[in-house]
């Protein structure tokens, strides 16, 4: 969109502007093109410009009008976020957006920079590929916008992203811990380190590394950092990769904090609900994007769940999403080379959970040789290994995960399961699957036996003495951190610590190997 | 390591879902004339070309045959004709109701509408992802060819209100291969089309357009004119679109469009 620059003393439209003394260094009014109708007698002659045009040291806004009476549903939409201008239009007109503007409450940034390369400022894009060029009927030029954050609304270079430029009083409020359960010791020293860490004021961004084996009881440890941050009056973030992990909070949360507003973000949510405000706000890395300064407390679960090429992208929202002084916590089975490299030289405090919260050992993985699997699945069977482990497992009336490598072999494998054991339930779940939810409900109620999945379920999910088996373990999906938080799927329960963990494989990696050192140097580390 | 083989094959990145991929090598880049692959094999082999058409007029597709449209035993090749002959019910009934007047148009799509394109034209048009225009745009002119002389192109326009809101005419762009000149005009505002059924669409777009003030100028009389669209799901946009230009004089209407919906698709727009 374009806007006029109106001179500051400009006495053709007083409605479009606040009179009086405006003690600030600003050059001129930007009033949005829409805001003047075409038919007005008095088009304005003064320059039409797109915000990324004007050099970034004449772009100003006024003070903010302490008097002013702010709009409660814009405040709602916008206070703590960084939106586009569609986004927030939804929910109120452009008038009563360029009224707070005038005001000093809201700010413009422009979306995309070209200095020193073209970048979206909303996702930190920066690669040439991902953007496009059209020529826009909102700025009637040629104009880039990023392709890798569409799904979030369109972001052009002419577009202003808005910020809210008012600070909030802190309230005081007393936020309650709902839940009454024990920490184990190992749980209650790594509670207490990030407690610490709360508590000292920090002055700048900081990090925390919390490193713990799956079924640690990890969200348990933070339950006594996060009710010390929301007493001091700042929101929470716990962001996740994964929709499903989110939604496997949400409830957790709630309960835990009965008296305090948690929201969850993530791309299923609806759009009334999109812009609500939250003192406890789980959200997908995606829905970060939408944040800016907010934050003093930013919990980061499963870091290494992103791939390493997203890595820039997950640090870039953190950034943008968590306060100027704000304490970064990671949270991870599996900490990425570069963050354990960061722990081990000091740059980053951190502590180890090396025991799960029942102290049981973590179960170590078997490895079965299973030849060509794929040729043998073409002609509609599994492997003999497979078959008897299955069978053994159902006959005691267990539950089991089957992880596989592709999805285009999921049904030839659903199929070859049904035929090997009879009277068995199987379903298949993928990430592109419409009810993968309802199936995995299904499957943690016990009426599916055995569940065939690509590595979506491989964390977060805890479903009661499962085992585990991975057709085709020499897969390169199947990481060193995949498989290891594959593993970790099993024996989480204190009244079932143990289970078992199966590589079938055609040949074993070196992912293999290194998994399994992790898992027992994780069980010697006490 | 670099092999000479590398020489051969370059690696690309798919426009519509970024993951890298080497384009084949065959003849056509031994002979200098390698067309530029934008998509990556999987995303191409999603997309159903129209081969064969059950109507000569509205190019509809033959569908299984359960669906009374189109006589299923009927398949015509899928390029423009001279005189359509095989009609299928629903233009017979337009033809019916023309009275004698010739306002037909005929119509060819590049592809069938399905769960795929549906995606990659939700992206293109509600996402506002205009660089996926280049898909198609080359692909349309050719589909074009056998028309011969053309002397209009032009394509559906929007409302000022959705211009702004989508911050480009979707059919603009990929008409971009052609010269387009913008000689119609919505009258007032329209809801959206896909948000429709039926009987509403052709309802809502009786006297939906209008000439715009350069089509004004124009001496349309014997005008071969070719409509550029997106989806042709009714045909009631192109009908209305074309109606002012029979009025205006035009001799002739052709149209075309990426995609061709049957209703087989539910349509969520």
């Amino acid at each position: 969109m374009r806007f006029y620059q109106v001179s500051l003393d400009d006495p053709s439209f007083p409605s479009l502007y606040p009179k009086g003394e405006i003690v600030t260094n600003l050059l001129y009014w930007l009033i949005p093109e829409r805001l003047i109708p075409r038919d007005a007698d008095k088009i304005p002659t003064y320059p039409l410009v797109r915000l990324s045009d004007i050099p970034s040291n004449e772009i100003s806004f006024p003070l903010l009008n302490e008097k002013f009476q702010v709009n409660d549903k814009l405040r709602n939409v916008l206070y703590g976020r960084r939106l586009l201008v569609d986004e927030i239009t939804a929910h109120v007109s452009l008038d009563v957006i360029h009224e707070h503007v005038c005001h000093g409450v809201i700010h413009y940034q422009p979306a995309i920079t070209r200095n020193p390369k073209l970048t979206c400022r909303r996702c930190g894009n920066d690669d040439p590929f991902l953007f496009g060029d059209i020529s826009c009927a909102r700025c009637k030029k040629m104009c880039a916008y990023c392709r890798a954050c569409l799904m979030m609304g369109r972001v052009a270079e002419c577009s202003p992203l808005l910020t809210w430029n008012e600070k909030e009083k802190a309230k005081e409020k007393r936020h309650t811990l709902g839940w009454k359960g024990q920490l184990s010791p190992a749980q209650s020293k790594a509670s207490q380190a990030l407690v610490n860490h709360v508590t000292t004021r920090y002055k700048t961004e900081k990090n925390f590394l919390i490193w713990a084996v799956c079924g640690a009881g990890k969200t348990e440890m933070l339950f006594a950092a996060i009710q010390l941050a929301l007493t001091k009056g700042g929101p929470v973030l716990v962001a996740t990769p994964r929709t499903d992990v989110v939604l496997e909070l949400l409830p957790r949360m709630t309960e835990a904090f009965p008296h305090t507003v948690v929201r969850a973000f993530h791309g299923g949510v609806p759009k009334e609900e999109r812009f609500e405000q939250g003192e406890l706000v789980i959200a997908t890395t995606h829905q970060l994007l939408r944040f800016y300064r907010h934050f003093p407390l930013v919990i980061i679960d499963e870091v290494d769940a992103f791939p390493y090429s997203y890595d820039k992208k997950l640090q870039y929202a953190v950034k943008n999403a968590r306060a100027k002084e704000s304490l970064t916590v990671y949270v991870t089975a599996t900490p990425p080379d570069n963050l354990k490299r960061k722990a081990a030289s000091g740059k980053i405090a951190y502590v180890k959970v090396l025991r799960r919260y029942h102290g049981h050992d973590l179960p170590v993985p078997k490895q079965t040789w299973i030849g060509n699997w794929k040729k043998k699945l073409l002609k509609g069977n599994l492997p003999n290994p497979v078959i008897e482990w299955l069978r053994g497992h159902i006959a005691n009336q267990k539950q089991v995960f089957l992880f596989v490598p592709q999805i285009s072999l999921m049904e030839k494998i659903e199929e070859a399961v049904r035929i090997a054991c009879e009277t068995v339930n199987v379903e298949t779940v993928h990430a592109a699957d419409p009810s993968r939810r309802e199936k995995v409900i299904r499957f943690r109620e016990g009426e599916t036996n055995v569940l065939v999945t690509t590595t979506i379920l491989e964390r977060g999910v805890t479903v009661k003495g499962v085992q585990v088996g991975i057709l085709g373990a020499e897969d390169r999906i199947f990481t060193e951190s995949a498989l290891v938080q594959i593993s970790g799927r099993v024996g989480r329960s204190p009244d079932r610590p143990s289970g078992d963990v199966v590589f079938f494989h055609y040949g074993k990696t070196k992912a293999m190997g290194q998994a399994i050192r992790h898992i027992e140097m994780m069980n010697k580390d006490r | 390591m670099s092999k000479w083989s590398d020489t051969l094959s370059e690696t690309s990145r798919c426009l519509y879902c970024d993951r890298s991929f080497m384009e084949e090598v065959n003849w056509t880049w031994a002979l200098g004339l390698p067309e530029e692959k934008v998509l990556c094999p999987d995303c191409e082999g999603k997309l159903v070309n129209i081969n064969e058409v059950g109507c000569e007029m509205c190019g509809r597709q033959v569908e299984k045959a359960d669906h009374d449209f189109v006589d299923a035993s009927v398949k015509l090749p899928a390029t423009f004709v001279k005189e359509p002959v095989t009609l299928c019910r629903d233009c017979a009934k337009w033809k019916e109701a023309e009275k004698g007047e010739d306002r037909s148009v005929q119509q060819r799509s590049l592809y069938v509408y399905n769960d795929f394109l549906q995606e990659v034209m939700a992206q293109y048009k509600y996402r506002g992802d205009a660089t996926l225009a280049t898909l198609f745009s080359k692909k349309l002119k050719r589909l074009t060819r056998p028309l011969g002389k053309i002397d209009v192109v032009t394509v559906v326009p929007l409302s000022e209100e959705r211009l702004w809101e989508r911050g480009f005419n979707q059919a603009e762009l990929l008409a971009g291969e052609f010269a387009c000149c913008d000689v119609l005009q919505r009258r007032g505002e329209t809801a959206k089309q896909s948000k429709r059924d039926r009987r509403e669409r052709i309802a809502a777009l009786q006297g939906a357009f209008r000439l715009s003030v350069e089509g004004e100028k124009w001496h349309w009389a014997g005008k071969r004119v070719l409509i550029i669209d997106d989806i042709y799901t009714t045909g009631a946009t192109l009908r209305s679109a074309s109606t002012v230009l029979y009025e205006a004089g035009a001799e002739k209407v052709f149209a075309v469009t990426v995609a061709r919906a049957t209703g087989a698709l539910k349509n969520n727009g």
